[in-house]
């Protein structure tokens, strides 16, 4: 697998190189650091009113900073090296979340990894303006990291190395093209027996005015429920090959994402693994992407599988 | 606080989940609460309603066709346009169709019963048929779609018929307001009524608008708060469904003509059903169907869209009859009749199965 890492040095990008290290990708794997200079703090080019002087100064900052990058990338490829993974480092300028998708793009990468919020992103949003842009217009996976919030009792689990402890997915399913291929991608990985791994399908409701009442007494819902047990047994078998500790969960909720958050909140999830859904412009226009909701709100890391 | 209150109006599971904590008698009192915030907001629109028409000279029968229509169908679109981006298409078709059912065979069948409405046929002639035709559109799309659909799948709406049908929805929009102008000049028997003192028109708006958002918001709270109590005194789920339920998004249009036969215009009622009925196919099921193409259940061909045509084509024939100028109250049994045995049908022989 073709991984990009996308960092700027920050703390939760070194996390997300963490986390990372503990995953379970298959062997061959390569990693390509990758860190952004930001265009939008040189805009040099564009003032023709700055002097000599000035522009030279610039552009020694500019230089300097390409070359703490360089340093960056350095230190976090020694790190990545150490623990036997093949892989390059690129530096680019420009804007973030455009240069990491160009990269994705170019290189041919399976799966882009970025942390939830970066240097620029302020913590008061619930995802970074970087990775969202990413998440939306990446041609490929898209891993974001999201620290975990601290639990009673992690302390200890902590101490463990990344490679030893626990390994909490959450795969939401639903039975559509997207969900297969994360399937497929879980399926994929040498997941072995450290990873637990919960297929979830939330079947959504209708609760306005009640017509849940009346729905949930139609055929029409008795049947689609005996439909989704059998697609979330089908999917539990595909996915034991991978890991033997699968298991299965269904619910029935009004707020499918919001469904999904409470789960991985409950089991303690480390991962949320989905598929994406390019969806049509009236769909993004009334409720927006499942996807991009999950993404924003979840309560740990989530992965995005596209294509 | 107030952003809470906000959010139990627009997030029902935390609605459902506020009602299931409060003790019986504080449900009881929230539920008549909730009456008297759907019979006052009735009022207050019937009041609005009738000075609107006395200040314009628009017949007050156009006014409940568009206006109140309108806003006493948003229920209905809101609840069909999430079920059909939920995957339930069957729900979202279900609601348009059960809701030109009830509103024409319960609501107005009962309005028939209680008081004299007048036939006011220069308007009926041409929203009547607006009525009537838009339904019989949705009928005749839903069958073609069938029989070019092989046997192995299910018949669509697809959501170039949302679009439609969206397109007719302005285009009736436009022709109502054409209608009105011409109606401004001459059936204005409305005004002959002695000009009280009149009211402002922004004062009148605003009776519409607030009773429209009480009534709203007064059925928003009480289905699931009698749902609630109903479950709690041991009613079985499917009696609940056949009737709180399945009557909750026609709330409005109940209170509303209530409220009209009360102060004395069953005529606004008329035109609230009407123009509910044509907002119901073309505004109801297309949002819906633009939301996500509606397959239609097998039993729509069987069992719904008969009843629907049956009780739309009694209305119209009623209609183009009365000579003396208003309906019978046999007209209203009749209708209401129709209606009792849809339900009946529905419930007891299960055919219909909250489809």
């Amino acid at each position: 697998m073709k991984i990009l890492f996308a960092t700027d040095g920050s703390e939760s990008a070194r996390a997300a190189l963490d986390f990372v290290q503990g995953f379970p990708f298959p062997e061959d794997s390569e990693i390509i650091l990758l860190t952004v200079i930001d265009k939008n703090v040189f805009k040099a080019d564009a003032d023709k009113g700055l002097s000599e002087e000035q522009r030279e100064a610039l552009q020694a900052t500019e230089k300097t900073l390409h070359e703490e990058g360089e340093q960056l990338l350095t230190k976090e490829a020694d790190r990545l090296r150490q623990a036997g993974w093949a892989g390059f480092t690129q530096v680019r300028t420009g804007h973030p979340a455009k240069e990491i998708v160009d990269a994705a793009e170019t290189l041919g990468v399976d799966l882009v990894i970025l942390g939830s919020h970066g240097l620029t992103g302020i913590k008061h949003y619930l995802l970074g303006s970087v990775s969202s842009t990413v998440l939306e217009y990446a041609p490929c996976s898209v891993l974001i990291f999201r620290k975990p919030q601290t639990k009673p009792g992690a302390e200890k689990e902590a101490q463990l190395s990344e490679q030893d402890r626990e390994l909490r997915l959450l795969l939401a399913y639903d039975d559509s093209g997207p969900a297969r291929k994360a399937v497929d991608f879980c399926a994929a990985l040498p997941l072995g027996d450290r990873v637990h791994l919960v297929v979830l399908t939330v079947l959504p409701l209708v609760t306005l005015y009640r017509q849940d009442i009346r729905q949930r007494l139609s055929w029409f819902w008795h049947e689609k429920k005996r439909a989704a047990q059998d697609a979330l047994h089908r999917v539990t078998k595909e996915v034991r090959w991978a890991t033997p500790n699968v298991s299965a969960e269904l619910r029935e909720s009004s707020d499918v994402s919001h469904a999904v958050q409470n789960v991985a909140t409950e089991l303690n999830s480390d991962l949320i693994v989905l598929g994406h859904k390019g969806k049509g412009a009236i769909e993004k226009f009334l409720l927006g992407s499942v996807t991009t909701r999950i993404a924003r709100h979840a309560p740990c890391s989530v992965l995005a599988v596209r294509k | 606080m107030d952003n809470s209150l906000l959010q139990w109006i627009g997030d029902e599971a935390l609605l459902q989940q506020f009602v299931a904590e409060l003790s019986t008698p504080t449900l009881l009192i929230i539920i008549v609460v909730c009456i008297a915030l759907l019979s006052k907001g009735a009022d207050w629109m019937i009041d609005g309603v009738v000075d609107l028409a006395q200040r314009t000279g628009l017949p007050k029968i156009v006014i409940g066709a568009t206006v109140v229509s309108l806003g006493t169908t948003l229920p209905e679109a809101f609840v069909s346009v999430m079920a059909a981006y939920m995957g339930n298409p069957g729900l979202a078709l279900g609601n348009g169709v059960g809701s030109i059912i009830a509103d024409t065979g319960l609501i107005f069948g009962l309005t028939c019963v209680l008081a004299a409405v007048p036939v006011n046929r220069f308007i009926l002639n041409r929203t009547g048929w607006v009525q009537v035709s838009a339904a019989t559109l949705l009928v005749i799309i839903a069958a073609a779609a069938l029989m070019t659909t092989p046997e192995d799948s299910e018949p669509m709406l697809e959501r170039w018929v949302g679009f439609f049908f969206l397109g007719l929805l302005v285009a009736y929009m436009y022709v109502t307001y054409l209608w009105a102008q011409q109606a401004d000049g001459s059936a204005t028997a409305d005004n002959e009524e002695a000009a009280e003192e009149l009211l402002g028109v922004g004062m009148s708006w605003l009776l519409v608008i607030g009773g429209l958002l009480l009534i709203i918001i007064g059925a928003r709270v009480l289905v699931p708060s009698a749902s609630e109590i109903a479950h709690r005194f041991g009613v079985p789920d499917d009696v609940i469904a056949a009737t709180m339920v399945a009557f909750g998004t026609s709330l409005p249009e109940l209170m509303t003509a209530i409220a009209a036969v009360r102060k004395g215009h069953p005529e606004i009622t008329v035109g609230n059903i009407v123009g509910a009925d044509v907002l119901n196919v073309l505004f109801v099921i297309g949002a819906a169907a633009v939301a996500t193409p509606l397959a239609i259940p097998a039993n729509f061909y069987y069992f719904h869209f008969p009843a629907m045509l049956i009780i739309l084509y009694s209305f119209r024939f009623f209609i183009s009859m009365n000579n003396a100028g208003v309906f019978y109250r046999w007209q209203g049994i009749w209708l209401l009749t129709v209606y009792g045995v849809y339900v009946f049908l529905q419930y007891a022989l299960n055919i219909g199965a909250a489809h």
